[in-house]
């Protein structure tokens, strides 16, 4: 949390808004100052000085939020007054303490400045791969609601939660008031309340194996997470088994020599979306994606009983993705 | 009455004993869907019950409760691939253990005991080793495979066989006059008269001709119209792989013999869909369909049936690719 109230400069920046939220709350209800709430986007820099250079009978803050847009627009300027303002403050006047919240990564000279005199936080953005930072802020949470939560429910409903801090901590809320004070939160009452936010759906999994695209294994990982690895494994074959449908259908009405509006209208597709899905189907012959529809028959009743029914549809992919190209398409997004 | 049951002269044999006493212990009777089983076994009832005239018009207390269902000491339990739960034999169990109200005994007919998951039948298992004396127990299925061994010894087993197709024409005929729509009907029952009854009660003819669209456009290898013609027929898909594979008999069999073809009124399409690839093509794909066919019939639960339609799709692709 920020630190102490007597500063004359208080710099919060960084990219993880809920944080710097929260840091902004606390200076806004400080119980002894007059605090006044000013926002960079509906501000110019003669008004923030005339704000900062008020007399008062009592202590004041003034809460500077979005101090990046402070100065651009019509009014802009190199915030001169502000340099000035900040060089010239006596170093004991505690009358006034201005909270600045820049809403960025890198903090820019004037507020660097401002923050010698005072204090700085950064609040960095946790990184959408940075699934350990993430589980840690759900702790915490489940802390500050005073109930409890093992790390390895934490990362769990970190996952079904997707990136979003503000959503982690609402589900926490949630979760706080569902298991009461001092109480446990458990695997069972993630599945009762979270609103749970896939990374993607088992069409996704299936699109990215037609496309060649070795995302499909990430895609299909979360989906085994999100759901049982049964469930994920019928769902993931059934997406499969319509794709692989479609494509060879596709490829029907392509030797057909029909042309693409007539096919699309066929399918039931908008033209442009169409041209997406040609593209994806270029990538299969016929022979291929029939033989493909073997291999999917024996999976359809394969996920329903059998054993490591999860690493069987991971083959299958790898199958698909390798059959008549050496070559594999990879994809950060 | 016993004596109106045609063409299943051993199963009326046996039933008669459990008519006339002679026979307590439990019946398992076996055969094809609509040989007439469950018709006989509610024959034998009536003559076991019947306080009146003992014929077919008899309409007293114990006939006219008995052909609605609401005879009190008669009860029915029909097993399916939907309802394969152990709640209703337990029940059932229970319910044995009580004496009959108004007939000498109390019979329990569990039709479709083949498709009872291993749990319903470890419940109903004591009760058939020990059944009660006053308690009759008869149960239906149709395919010995999927009858849990279990139970299949604990029983008299009784087979049905085929109906000769002679005596379901005559049948359908009743309410299918044109005869060669009725002839055709009576051969997709394969010699069952409950499924040629069905099929012309509804008006399965349709179905069938989809099914031949489907055969012609996978020959073509046109896979868009064939996959969408069995993406129509989802609903009905089971039927509709039966008709297929009829279709391929008939296909096999145009050259030798036109006279015993089952899509009989069509003779000229099915030659045509012959002719679109080698004899040996259309064997495999037969073979490819009744290996289905026989994973199909031994599937015992709705959540381990497999995408049929998709597998229909893949065999059609296959053949014709």
């Amino acid at each position: 949390m920020a630190g102490s109230a007597f500063k004359q400069f208080i710099v919060i920046f960084g990219g993880e808004n809920i944080f710097i939220d929260r840091d902004l709350y606390k200076y806004r209800r400080s119980p002894t100052r007059s605090v006044l709430s000013l926002d960079g986007e509906s501000l110019t820099e003669d008004r923030f000085l005339e704000y900062c250079e008020m007399t008062s009978d009592q202590p004041r803050t003034i809460v500077l939020d979005n101090a990046q847009a402070l100065g651009t627009g019509k009014s802009a300027s190199k915030l001169k007054g502000i340099q000035e303002f900040i060089e010239n403050r006596d170093p004991n006047d505690w009358s006034l303490i201005v909270v600045v919240a820049y809403r960025g990564d890198r903090l820019p000279e004037l507020w660097a400045k401002a923050a010698t005199k005072g204090a700085r936080y950064e609040r960095e953005k946790i990184a959408w791969w940075d699934s350990d930072k993430r589980v840690d802020f759900v702790i915490r949470e489940a802390e500050s609601h005073k109930v409890r939560i093992e790390r390895k429910v934490a990362e769990k409903l970190a996952l079904f939660t997707g990136v979003d801090l503000y959503q982690i901590a609402n589900e926490v809320r949630k979760l706080a008031l569902l298991v009461g004070p001092l109480g446990t939160i458990k695997e069972e009452h993630i599945k009762q309340v979270t609103t749970m936010t896939p990374f993607a759906t088992q069409f996704q999994v299936a699109e990215a194996v037609l496309e060649r695209d070795s995302s499909c294994f990430r895609k299909f990982s979360t989906l085994c997470t999100l759901h049982d690895e049964t469930t994920a494994c019928i769902l993931t074959c059934s997406a499969l088994m319509n794709k692989v449908d479609a494509a060879v259908q596709t490829l029907s009405l392509q030797g057909q020599g029909l042309a693409q509006d007539s096919i699309a209208e066929l399918l039931g597709m908008k033209p442009y979306k169409y041209k997406l899905w040609a593209n994806t189907v270029k990538k299969h012959n016929l022979q291929a994606l029939v033989k493909h529809m073997g291999q999917l028959c024996k999976l359809n009743s394969y996920v329903k009983l059998g054993n490591s029914k999860r690493t069987r549809i991971e083959l299958f992919m790898l199958s698909v993705i390798q059959s008549g190209s050496s070559t594999l398409c990879t994809s950060q997004s | 009455m016993l004596a109106d049951v045609k063409y299943q002269n051993e199963a009326v044999k046996i039933l008669n004993h459990l008519v006339q006493g002679t026979w307590t212990d439990p019946l398992l009777l076996l055969g094809p869907p609509g040989v007439g089983k469950r018709f006989s076994v509610m024959q034998a009832l009536q003559e076991m019950l019947c306080q009146g005239t003992r014929d077919d018009k008899c309409q007293c207390a114990p006939c006219y409760q008995l052909a609605r269902g609401l005879h009190a000491d008669v009860s029915t339990l029909s097993v399916s691939l939907d309802k394969t739960g152990i709640n209703e034999v337990r029940e059932l169990v229970k319910e044995a253990d009580s004496y009959p109200s108004d007939a000498p005994f109390r019979c329990f007919i569990i039709d479709g005991v083949d498709y009872l998951n291993d749990k319903a039948g470890d419940a109903l298992l004591k009760t058939l080793e020990e059944p009660p004396a006053y308690a009759r127990f008869i149960l239906l299925a149709e395919d010995r495979s999927r009858v849990l061994p279990t139970i299949a010894s604990r029983c008299g087993v009784v087979r049905y066989g085929l109906v000769p197709d002679e005596f379901i024409l005559s049948v359908v005929q009743r309410y299918v006059p044109d005869l060669s729509k009725a002839l055709v009907y009576t051969r997709m029952g394969e010699g069952s008269i409950g499924l040629a009854f069905s099929y012309g009660m509804a008006g399965k003819l349709t179905l069938r001709n989809q099914v031949l669209k489907t055969m012609q456009a996978s020959a073509n290898k046109d896979f868009y119209t064939a996959f969408r013609l069995i993406d129509a027929m989802e609903d009905d898909i089971t039927t509709a792989i039966t008709f297929i594979q009829q279709a391929l008999h008939d296909v096999l069999i145009v050259a030798l013999d036109p006279m015993k073809l089952v899509n009989v009124d069509v003779p000229q399409t099915i030659k045509d869909i012959g002719e679109k690839t080698s004899s040996q093509s259309w064997q495999e794909c037969a073979h490819k369909f009744n290996r289905l066919q026989g994973t199909v019939r031994k599937v015992k639960s709705r959540e381990l049936v497999v995408d049929l339609g998709f597998m229909a799709k893949t065999i059609l692709a296959e053949t014709f690719v």
